[in-house]
C-alpha cells in the first residue's frame, strides 16, 4: 500500500474511533488527492524526473508521451489539467493509458486512482475497442481504426434503454469474456456486428443487483427497511401500500428523523423542500470533496436503476455501494428469520461485531468486480465515508450521523432555498 | 479464436541427448498455455508405449507455427514468451520436488524431463486413463463430495510442503479410471503447478513483480485483487469450495454465493431430484459458507478442517445407507414468548432420562407451534427428526412409508400390517443407534399400548402432543397453559393484527384477553378479524362482549393450523380446532350443560346435583379428554371450548337440563337469599313439617304430591321445609355463589332464543336481580330495567320489588329525576293492584322524599317533603295493614320504624308517639324476626337513636349501636351496606351526642373500607360522602388542621 492509501486508512480509522468526527472528516477532506495531484504521482511513477511543481514541464511530458504514441489529436488543456484542476474525460483517460503503454492491470489502476471511475466498460464498443488493443498491447492507432469501423449507427440510443431482467440480457462480464477469446480485431468487429441491439444498456450486472437488494429492503411488511422501522425504531408503517424511493433512501439516509413540537406537532428534523432531492445537502459540502459529490445517490437515479434505465456509471457503483452497506448493516440486526416477528428490539442491534468491517469490505468488493467496477479505495472520497464507517462501532449510526453533520453545515444555505421554495 | 496449430500426427520430437524420442499421435487438450498431446515412445525392445506430452504455447501471446514445427513469436511477444517457457520450467521443477515429497507421490503428475525443442519447452510425464474433471465426469453427490476430499487431502500435502496451490480448478484435476471404466473417487493427481508459491516467500514479502493469475470464479477475494501479503492457506481452501459448488450447481459461485447469509438452491441443482438426507443439504451450506466466505478468515484455515467436513458430508450423501428421512418442519410464522416451556423441552431431550414427553394442553393453546419452535430452534441438534399426525393407531403411524421415510425399506405386497411393523422397528433401532433422533407425535389421543411400548424401544426420544391428560404419570410432561405476560399477548395481537397497540387501546385488549382467558389461537383469530374487518380494537371488544368472539363477524380471515392454511369464519374454524366426535350422549350432555357457566365454573356437587348424575364417570373421562378442567371441587369449561360448545344446537334434552339448572337456582336463591327475613312462625311451622317428613312417610308422601301441584312455589316450599326450623343467618358467601352462577346461565339465557323463552329464566332473572348486591349498579339497572318491561315477567310482586330496588339506586345515585319517572309508572301500576303492592308504591315514594330532604327534617323544603314524606310513611302503613300475605308483619314493623325514625328528627317532642311506634315495632320483631333478621338491627339502629335525639344517653346509644353491629357483622352481603348501615348513622349518633372523636374514628373506618375497592363505583361515591361528613365533625371540633387535611384527601380522591 502506498504512503498516500496507508495515510488516508489512518484516518478512517482516526474518524471511525472518533466520537465527535466532524474535524477529521473536514481534515480528511482537504487531504485528497486532486486529480492534478494524482495525475502527477502517475507520471512521476511512469518516468517522469523533472519538477513537480513545473506545470509547463509536466504539460511537455504528457504531450511528448501523446506524440509518441502516435495519439492525434492531441487533448489541447493538458495544462489546464492543472491550472484548473479539471478532471478529464475516459476518452482522454484511455488514450493517457495508451500514450504511457499501459496494459489492462496499468488501465484499471490508473482509473482507480486518478481518475477514480470505473476502467473499462466493456459494453460501450468504443471502451471494449479499447480493452481488446490494450490487452493485446496494440497501440492507439490501431484501436482508431478500429473505432471507424464501429457498427455505430446499429447500436441502440442507450439514453432509451430499459433493462428487464427476465428477457435475454447480455451482461458485460459475457461481452469480456468473448473478447479474451478473439486473437484478431476482425473478430471483434464482427462480434460487435452480430450483437450491436445488445449494446444498448450497460452496466446490466450492477443494475440487477440494486435491484435484488432493492426488493429485500422494500418488501411490504417484512422488508429490512420497514422492520427497522417497526422493530427497532419502534414507528408504525402504513401496511396497505409499498414505501416509496424517497422514503426509504431519506430512512437509509437517516433523514426521516422525526421532532415532536412544543404545541405537540410532530414535525420532519430534516426538511429539504426542493423536489425531495437531497442535493442541498450536498452542494459545496466542507465535508463532502467534489469528487464525491458528483453522481451522489439520490432518489431520481434509484428510481431510473429500479426502472432498468440509463444511469451514468458512476451513479450506478455509488448507488451499488450505499444500498449494500445499508443492506448489510440492517441484516446484521435480523440474522434470524424468526428475529423479524418477535418482538422489538434494542439500539445495541446496530453494533458491529470483530470482523464485520472486513466482511463487510470484503463483500462489497467481491460484489463490485464481479459487476466490473473497481473496489472500494482509501483514495476516493465517496469510499472512504463508507470505510471509515465501517471501521466503527456502530457503522450505520455513524453513517447517519456524518449524513446529520453534512445537513448542520449546509443548514442555512438549505433553510433559505425551502424559503423560496414556500414563497413560490 | 484459437489460432494456435498443434504439432501434427507423427511428429517426432527428440530430447537434446537424443536418448529417447517421442512421436505425436494427437493433441488432447489446449489450456491457456499449453497444448497436451498423446505421444509414444519406444522402449528398449522396440514397443510403443504412451505418454502424455505438454508444449508450452501460450494462447494470448502471437505465436505462429513454421512447416517445421517451430513456434515463432511476434516481435511484441518475445520476452512474454521467454517468460512463459521460464514458468513452465519452474512448474517442472516444483511439481517434481512435490512428487518427490512423501504422500503426493501418486497425486503428482510423474513428469519426466523438461526439454527445449521447436523453440519452446516440452514435459513428457506418465500416461494414465482418465480424464481432466468435468461438470458431467460424476452422476451423484457422493461421488462429486469423494472428488473434492481427494483433492483436498492433495492440496493439503502441498500445504505440507511448505505450497500454495493458487490454481484450483477442474481443468487441474485429473480424474483417474477406476477398474471397471468408471472414475475413481479416491485418487487424483494435479498438474499445472505455475501458479505454486512458497508460503516463505509470500511471509518475506518477496513477491515484488509477481503477477497471480488466476480462473474466474475460482479465486478468491484476496487473489483477485492481487494481495498476496493476505493469501493463506484459506486461499486454496476457497478453490476447494468453488470446485464442489462447480461439480453441483455447473457454475463457478458468483458474489452473491459468498456472503455469509447466502442461500443455496440445491433442488435446482443436478442432484435436485434425488432423496437425500434433509441434514447434508444444511451441512452443506455450513460448508460453503465456511470455504467461499469473502472474509478470509471466516473461512477454514486449514485443509485438515476441510478434509474432515467433507468426510462427514460424504458419510450423509451415501444413499446406500439405509437413513431416515428428516421430516421439514414449517417454521413459525410468529413465535412469542415460552422461553420456560421450550427450556423444559431442551433440558428434556439433552439430559432428561425420560424417553417420552407428554406435552398437553386444550386445542389451539400452541402445543404444535411450541413444538415446532423447539425442532427449528435446535435442529442442528437432532440427527434425524420426524413429526408425525397421529391418525388411528401407533402402528397404522409408523408403517405409513410416506410420512417416515427410510430409503432402504418399504412394505412388500405380501406383508401384513403387523409384520412390517416389526421390521420397520428393527431397522429404525439399528438406523438410529446411537443417534441422536427425535420423533413428534401431534394429536395423540389413546392409551399406552404394547405399540406404543414397542416404539419406544427404538431408542429415540418422543414428544406426544395430546389435548388429552397424559395417560400415566410416570414420564415427564407439560401441560401448557396460556401465555401470561401481558406484553407477549399485546405482540402475539400485534403480530398478528398488523397494528401497533397504543396504550388507550390497551384496556381493550386487556378485556378481550380476560374473555378468551389468553387463548392464543382466538387471540389470533380476533386479531385477523381486526385486520381483515378494519375494525378497532375497541370496536372489536364491543363485538366480542355482544356476541362472543365465535360471532364476532361473519367475514372469512385467512389462518394458519398444523401447516394448513385456509379462509373461514371464526366460528367455524373454531369449531373444527374442537370437534366433538364422541357419541356418548350422557358426556354431550354434561357439556352443554356446563357451557352455561362461565369461569370460575361451578362445584362439582351442586352440578351433579343439578344435572341428577348417577356417575362422575363421565365427568372424568371428560376431563382427561381435555374438555372440561377439574380443579379441587370445581368443576369448569375453557371459554372457548365454552363457546365452542354453547354453539352447539338446543335439544329438547338439553332444553330440559338448562331448564332443570335454572329451577335448581331458583329455588335455591329463594330459600337462601331470604333465609335470615323467612318469617318466624312459618319457620317453626317448617320444622314442624320437617320433622313429619322424616317421621310419617305416607303424609310426607302426600304433602310432596301438594307441593308438586304448586309448581316452582312448591318447590320452594319443599326446600325451604328441608331446612328445618333453625334459625340461621343468611349465608352471603352461598347467595354470592349461587347469583355467580344465576348470572351466567341468565347471559347464556339472553344470547339463546330457545333458553329465554323459558318461565323458569324470567323468574330467575328477577330474583337475581332482588338479591344483587348493591355494588353492581350498572348490572341492576341494565337488567332491571329489561325485566319490568319483559311482556313475560308476569309476577306482580317481583316488578314491584325490582321497581323498588332500581328506584333505591338511582336514589342512592342521587338521580332524582329518573327516580320519579318510575315512581310515576309505578303509580299507575299499583293503581290495579292488591294492598301489598300499594304499600310497597307508598314506601317507594316517601324514600324518595326522604332522599330530597337530605337528612334536614327540622323544618319543611320548599317541596314540602316532610310534610309528603310523613303522608307516605302513613299511607304504607295504612295499606300493609289491610294486606294479606306472608310477609305483610315483617313489612309492617319496617314501616313503623321509619316512621319512628322520622319522627325523631323532625318532631322530637313526641316523645310519646315515638316511644308507642318502638314498642310496637318490638313486639312485633319478637314475634315475626328470626334473630338474624335485618329488622332486628334497624330496630336496634331506631332505638340507638331515640337515646341520642330524643332521651340523650350516650351509653344506651352505643349499646344499641353494637346490638345493630353484631347483627349486621353476621347478615349484611356488602361491606358498603355496614357503612351504610352502621358507620354513617353511629358517626351521626356520636356527632349528635358530642362525641366528636368516635363519629371521627367511625368515619375514618368507613373510608379506610372503602379504600379497599377503589375500583368499584359505589365504593368511590361513597368514600367522598364519608370524607364529606368527615369535614363537617372536623368543623364541628374547631381542628383547623383536621379539617385541612380532609380537605385535602378529598382534593386527592378527586383527581
Amino acid at each position: 500500500m502506498d504512503n498516500y492509501t496507508k495515510s488516508m486508512g489512518i484516518k478512517a480509522l482516526e474518524a471511525a474511533n472518533e466520537d465527535y468526527p466532524r474535524e477529521i472528516i473536514l481534515d480528511t477532506a482537504g487531504m485528497f488527492r486532486t486529480f492534478a495531484a494524482s495525475l502527477d504521482e502517475f507520471i512521476k511513477e511512469h518516468g517522469y524526473n523533472g519538477d513537480l511543481g513545473d506545470i509547463n514541464q509536466k504539460s511537455a511530458y504528457i504531450r511528448t508521451a501523446f506524440e509518441n504514441a502516435g495519439i492525434s489529436p492531441m487533448p489541447r488543456s493538458i495544462k489546464e489539467w492543472y491550472t484548473k484542476d479539471k478532471g478529464i474525460s475516459r476518452r482522454t483517460g484511455f488514450q493517457i493509458c495508451f500514450a504511457f503503454g499501459l496494459d489492462k492491470e496499468g488501465t484499471d489502476d490508473f482509473f482507480r486512482r486518478v481518475m477514480l471511475m470505473k476502467s473499462f466498460d466493456c459494453h460501450v464498443m468504443e471502451e471494449a475497442v479499447y480493452y481488446f488493443c490494450l490487452c493485446r498491447g496494440m497501440n492507439y492507432l490501431k484501436a482508431l481504426e478500429m473505432l471507424h469501423s464501429l457498427p455505430d449507427k446499429d447500436i441502440p440510443n442507450v439514453m432509451n434503454s430499459r433493462m428487464v431482467f427476465d428477457g435475454d440480457i447480455l451482461f458485460t462480464s459475457t461481452i469480456v469474456r468473448e473478447i479474451d477469446k478473439f486473437q484478431d480485431p476482425e473478430e471483434l468487429l464482427d462480434y460487435f456486428m452480430v450483437n450491436a441491439e445488445k449494446f444498448g444498456y450497460n452496466h446490466a450486472g450492477a443494475t440487477e443487483e440494486i435491484q435484488k437488494l432493492w426488493k429485500k429492503l422494500r418488501g411490504r411488511g417484512d422488508g429490512l427497511a420497514d422492520l427497522e422501522r417497526t422493530k427497532i425504531q419502534m414507528l408504525d408503517v402504513n401496511m396497505e401500500s409499498v414505501r416509496s424511493t424517497s422514503e426509504v433512501f431519506r430512512q437509509i439516509l437517516g433523514l426521516d428523523e422525526v421532532e415532536e413540537k412544543e404545541d405537540g406537532r410532530i414535525e420532519p428534523l430534516f426538511v429539504i423542500k426542493s423536489d425531495r432531492s437531497i442535493k442541498p445537502l450536498l452542494e459545496n459540502n466542507p465535508l463532502l470533496p467534489k469528487v464525491a459529490e458528483r453522481q451522489f445517490p439520490n432518489r431520481q437515479t434509484i428510481e431510473k436503476i429500479l426502472k432498468g434505465e440509463h444511469v451514468e456509471p458512476e451513479s450506478i457503483r455509488k448507488t451499488l455501494i450505499l444500498t449494500y452497506f445499508y443492506y448489510f448493516w440492517i441484516r446484521k440486526a435480523f440474522p434470524n428469520q424468526n428475529d423479524r416477528f418477535i418482538t422489538s428490539k434494542n439500539m445495541m442491534v446496530y453494533q458491529a461485531s470483530d470482523g464485520d468491517d472486513e466482511r463487510f469490505i470484503s463483500d462489497i468488493n467481491k460484489m463490485l468486480l464481479e459487476v466490473g467496477y473497481l473496489e472500494l479505495y482509501l483514495g476516493n472520497p465517496y469510499d472512504w465515508i463508507f470505510l471509515y464507517c465501517s471501521k466503527s462501532q456502530e457503522p450505520l449510526t455513524v453513517f447517519r450521523e456524518f449524513i446529520h453533520e453534512m445537513y448542520l453545515e449546509n443548514e442555512e444555505y438549505i433553510h433559505s432555498l425551502n424559503g423560496n421554495q414556500d414563497k413560490q | 479464436m484459437e489460432q494456435r496449430t498443434a504439432l501434427e500426427k507423427d511428429t517426432v520430437l527428440k530430447c537434446r541427448d537424443n536418448s529417447l524420442s517421442y512421436t505425436i499421435q494427437k493433441e488432447i487438450a489446449r489450456g491457456g498455455s499449453c497444448i497436451v498431446y498423446d505421444a509414444v515412445y519406444q522402449t528398449d525392445f522396440g514397443e510403443e508405449k504412451p505418454i502424455r506430452l505438454k508444449e508450452c504455447y501460450p494462447f494470448e501471446l502471437n505465436i505462429r507455427r513454421t512447416k517445421t514445427g517451430e513456434v515463432i513469436p511476434g516481435g511484441g511477444d518475445k520476452e512474454k514468451f521467454e517468460e512463459a517457457k521460464d514458468n513452465m520450467r519452474r512448474a517442472f521443477r516444483k511439481g517434481n520436488g512435490l512428487f518427490l515429497t512423501e504422500g503426493l507421490t501418486n497425486s503428482m503428475t510423474n513428469m519426466l524431463r523438461c526439454f527445449d525443442q521447436n523453440n519452446t519447452v516440452y514435459i513428457p510425464s506418465v500416461y494414465l486413463e482418465g480424464g481432466t474433471l468435468t461438470y458431467h465426469t460424476f452422476s451423484n453427490m457422493k461421488d462429486c463430495i469423494r472428488i473434492v476430499r481427494s483433492v483436498s487431502q492433495v492440496v493439503a500435502g502441498i500445504h505440507k510442503a511448505g505450497y500454495l496451490y493458487l490454481d484450483m480448478k477442474p481443468d487441474n484435476v485429473f480424474v483417474l479410471k477406476n477398474t471397471a471404466g468408471g472414475s475413481a473417487t479416491e485418487l487424483v493427481q494435479l498438474f499445472d503447478f505455475d501458479s505454486l508459491v512458497r508460503i516463505k516467500s509470500l511471509k518475506e514479502k518477496n513477491m515484488s513483480g509477481c503477477r497471480f493469475s488466476y480462473t474466474k470464479g475460482f479465486a478468491p477475494l484476496e487473489h483477485q485483487m492481487g494481495q498476496f501479503h493476505k493469501f493463506g492457506f484459506y486461499t486454496d481452501v476457497y478453490g476447494i469450495g468453488a470446485l464442489l459448488f462447480y461439480l453441483i450447481f455447473g457454475n463457478p459461485p458468483r458474489a452473491a454465493e459468498c456472503v455469509s447469509d447466502a442461500e443455496y438452491c440445491f433442488e435446482r441443482s443436478k442432484y435436485g431430484n434425488i432423496s437425500y438426507q434433509d441434514k447434508l443439504f444444511v451441512k452443506l451450506s455450513d460448508f460453503f459458507h465456511k470455504t467461499l466466505a469473502n472474509y478470509r478468515f471466516d473461512r477454514y484455515q486449514t485443509m485438515g478442517e476441510v478434509v474432515e467436513r467433507l468426510n462427514e458430508l460424504s458419510g450423509l450423501a451415501n444413499t446406500a445407507i439405509p437413513y431416515v428421512c428428516s421430516a421439514i418442519v414449517p417454521q413459525n410464522r410468529y413465535f412469542v414468548g415460552r422461553c420456560h416451556e421450550l427450556m423444559v423441552l431442551e433440558e428434556w431431550f439433552g439430559q432428561g432420562a425420560s424417553q417420552c414427553f407428554f406435552l398437553t394442553g386444550i386445542g389451539g393453546i400452541g402445543k404444535s407451534s411450541l413444538a415446532r419452535e423447539f425442532v427449528s430452534a435446535n435442529a442442528i441438534e437432532f440427527d434425524t427428526m420426524l413429526y408425525l399426525y397421529y391418525r388411528d393407531s401407533i402402528q397404522h403411524l409408523l408403517i405409513d412409508d410416506v410420512g417416515l421415510q427410510i430409503n432402504t425399506a418399504k412394505q412388500e405386497p405380501a406383508e401384513s400390517d403387523s409384520d412390517y411393523f416389526i421390521r420397520k422397528l428393527r431397522i429404525l433401532s439399528r438406523i438410529l443407534a446411537q443417534k441422536k433422533a427425535l420423533l413428534v407425535i401431534d394429536n395423540f389421543s389413546g392409551e399406552i399400548t404394547e405399540e406404543f411400548l414397542q416404539m419406544l424401544r427404538v431408542g429415540w426420544k418422543v414428544l406426544v402432543i395430546s389435548r388429552d391428560k397424559p395417560p400415566s404419570d410416570n414420564g415427564a410432561q407439560l401441560r401448557l397453559e396460556a401465555l401470561q405476560k401481558p406484553s407477549q399477548l399485546y405482540h402475539l395481537f400485534e403480530n398478528y393484527s398488523g397494528l401497533k397497540l397504543k396504550d388507550d387501546e390497551k384496556r381493550y385488549l386487556d378485556h378481550i384477553i380476560s374473555k378468551s382467558d389468553g387463548h392464543t389461537l382466538i387471540l389470533e383469530l380476533i386479531a385477523r378479524q381486526i385486520k381483515s374487518s378494519r375494525i378497532t380494537i375497541a370496536e372489536a371488544e364491543t363485538l366480542v362482549e355482544k356476541s362472543g368472539f365465535s360471532n364476532m363477524s361473519s367475514e372469512k380471515i385467512r389462518f394458519e393450523k398444523d401447516s394448513r392454511t385456509g379462509r373461514e369464519t371464526i366460528k367455524n374454524i373454531i369449531f373444527v380446532v374442537f370437534p366433538y366426535h364422541g357419541q356418548d350422549q350422557e358426556k354431550k350432555r354434561i357439556l352443554k350443560a356446563l357451557s352455561l357457566f362461565a369461569q370460575p365454573g361451578v362445584e362439582l356437587d351442586i352440578f351433579s346435583e343439578m344435572m341428577e348424575l348417577a356417575s362422575m364417570d363421565p365427568v372424568n373421562e371428560l376431563e382427561e379428554e381435555g374438555w372440561i378442567t377439574c380443579s379441587d371441587t370445581m368443576l369448569s369449561m375453557h371459554p372457548v371450548i365454552r363457546e365452542v360448545v354453547g354453539g352447539w344446537e338446543w335439544k329438547d334434552r338439553y332444553l330440559a337440563d338448562a331448564g332443570h339448572i335454572t329451577e335448581f337456582l331458583y329455588v335455591r336463591l329463594r330459600t337462601e337469599a331470604e333465609r335470615a327475613e323467612f318469617p318466624l312462625p312459618y319457620l317453626k311451622i317448617n320444622g314442624y313439617l320437617n320433622s313429619v317428613f322424616e317421621k310419617d312417610s305416607k303424609t310426607g308422601d302426600w304433602l310432596e304430591k301438594q307441593a308438586h301441584k304448586k309448581g316452582m312455589i312448591g318447590e320452594v316450599w319443599k326446600k325451604r321445609v328441608s331446612q328445618g326450623g333453625a334459625q340461621k343467618a343468611t349465608d352471603h358467601r352461598k347467595v354470592k355463589q349461587i347469583l355467580q352462577l344465576a348470572e351466567s346461565v341468565l347471559d347464556e339465557s339472553r344470547k339463546t332464543e330457545a333458553l329465554g323463552k323459558l318461565d323458569i329464566c324470567i323468574e330467575l332473572a328477577g330474583y337475581v336481580l332482588l338479591h344483587m348486591p348493591v355494588d353492581r349498579e350498572e348490572y341492576i339497572i341494565r337488567h332491571t330495567e329489561e325485566l319490568i318491561h319483559e311482556p313475560a315477567c308476569k309476577n306482580r310482586y317481583v316488578i314491584t320489588t325490582l321497581y323498588h330496588k332500581l328506584i333505591s339506586v338511582y336514589l342512592e345515585q342521587r338521580a332524582l329525576g329518573k327516580a320519579w319517572e318510575l315512581i310515576e309508572a309505578m303509580k299507575s301500576f299499583a293503581r290495579d293492584s292488591n294492598q301489598h303492592i300499594k304499600a310497597e308504591y307508598y314506601d317507594m315514594l316517601a324514600d324518595f322524599y326522604d332522599t330530597r330532604l337530605d337528612g334536614q327534617y327540622e323544618h319543611d323544603n320548599e317541596y314540602c317533603d316532610l310534610g309528603k314524606l310523613m303522608k307516605a310513611i302513613d299511607r304504607s302503613i295504612f295499606h300493609m295493614k289491610l294486606a294479606r300475605d306472608g310477609r305483610k308483619e315483617i313489612l309492617l314493623t319496617q314501616y313503623m320504624l321509619n316512621k319512628a325514625n322520622v319522627l325523631m328528627r323532625s318532631t322530637p317532642k313526641n316523645k310519646k308517639g315515638i316511644v308507642r311506634l318502638l314498642e310496637q315495632a318490638g313486639r312485633k320483631i319478637e314475634k315475626n324476626a328470626q334473630k338474624y333478621s335485618g329488622l332486628r338491627w334497624e330496630y336496634a339502629m331506631s332505638v340507638a337513636w331515640y337515646y341520642t335525639l330524643i332521651v340523650p344517653d350516650e351509653i344506651q346509644a352505643m349499646k344499641y349501636c353494637s346490638i345493630a353491629d353484631d347483627i349486621v357483622g353476621k347478615t349484611c352481603a356488602t361491606e358498603l351496606e355496614h357503612i351504610d348501615i352502621i358507620v354513617i348513622p353511629y358517626a351521626n349518633m356520636m356527632t349528635e351526642l358530642g362525641n366528636l372523636e368516635k363519629a371521627q374514628e367511625l368515619l375514618r373506618s368507613g373510608i379506610k373500607t372503602c379504600g379497599k375497592y377503589q375500583e368499584i363505583l359505589p365504593y368511590a361515591r361513597k368514600k367522598m360522602e364519608l370524607y364529606q361528613y368527615l369535614l363537617e365533625v372536623c368543623y364541628y371540633s374547631g381542628d383547623e388542621d383536621a379539617c385541612r387535611k380532609v380537605m385535602e384527601s378529598m382534593e386527592a380522591e378527586d383527581k
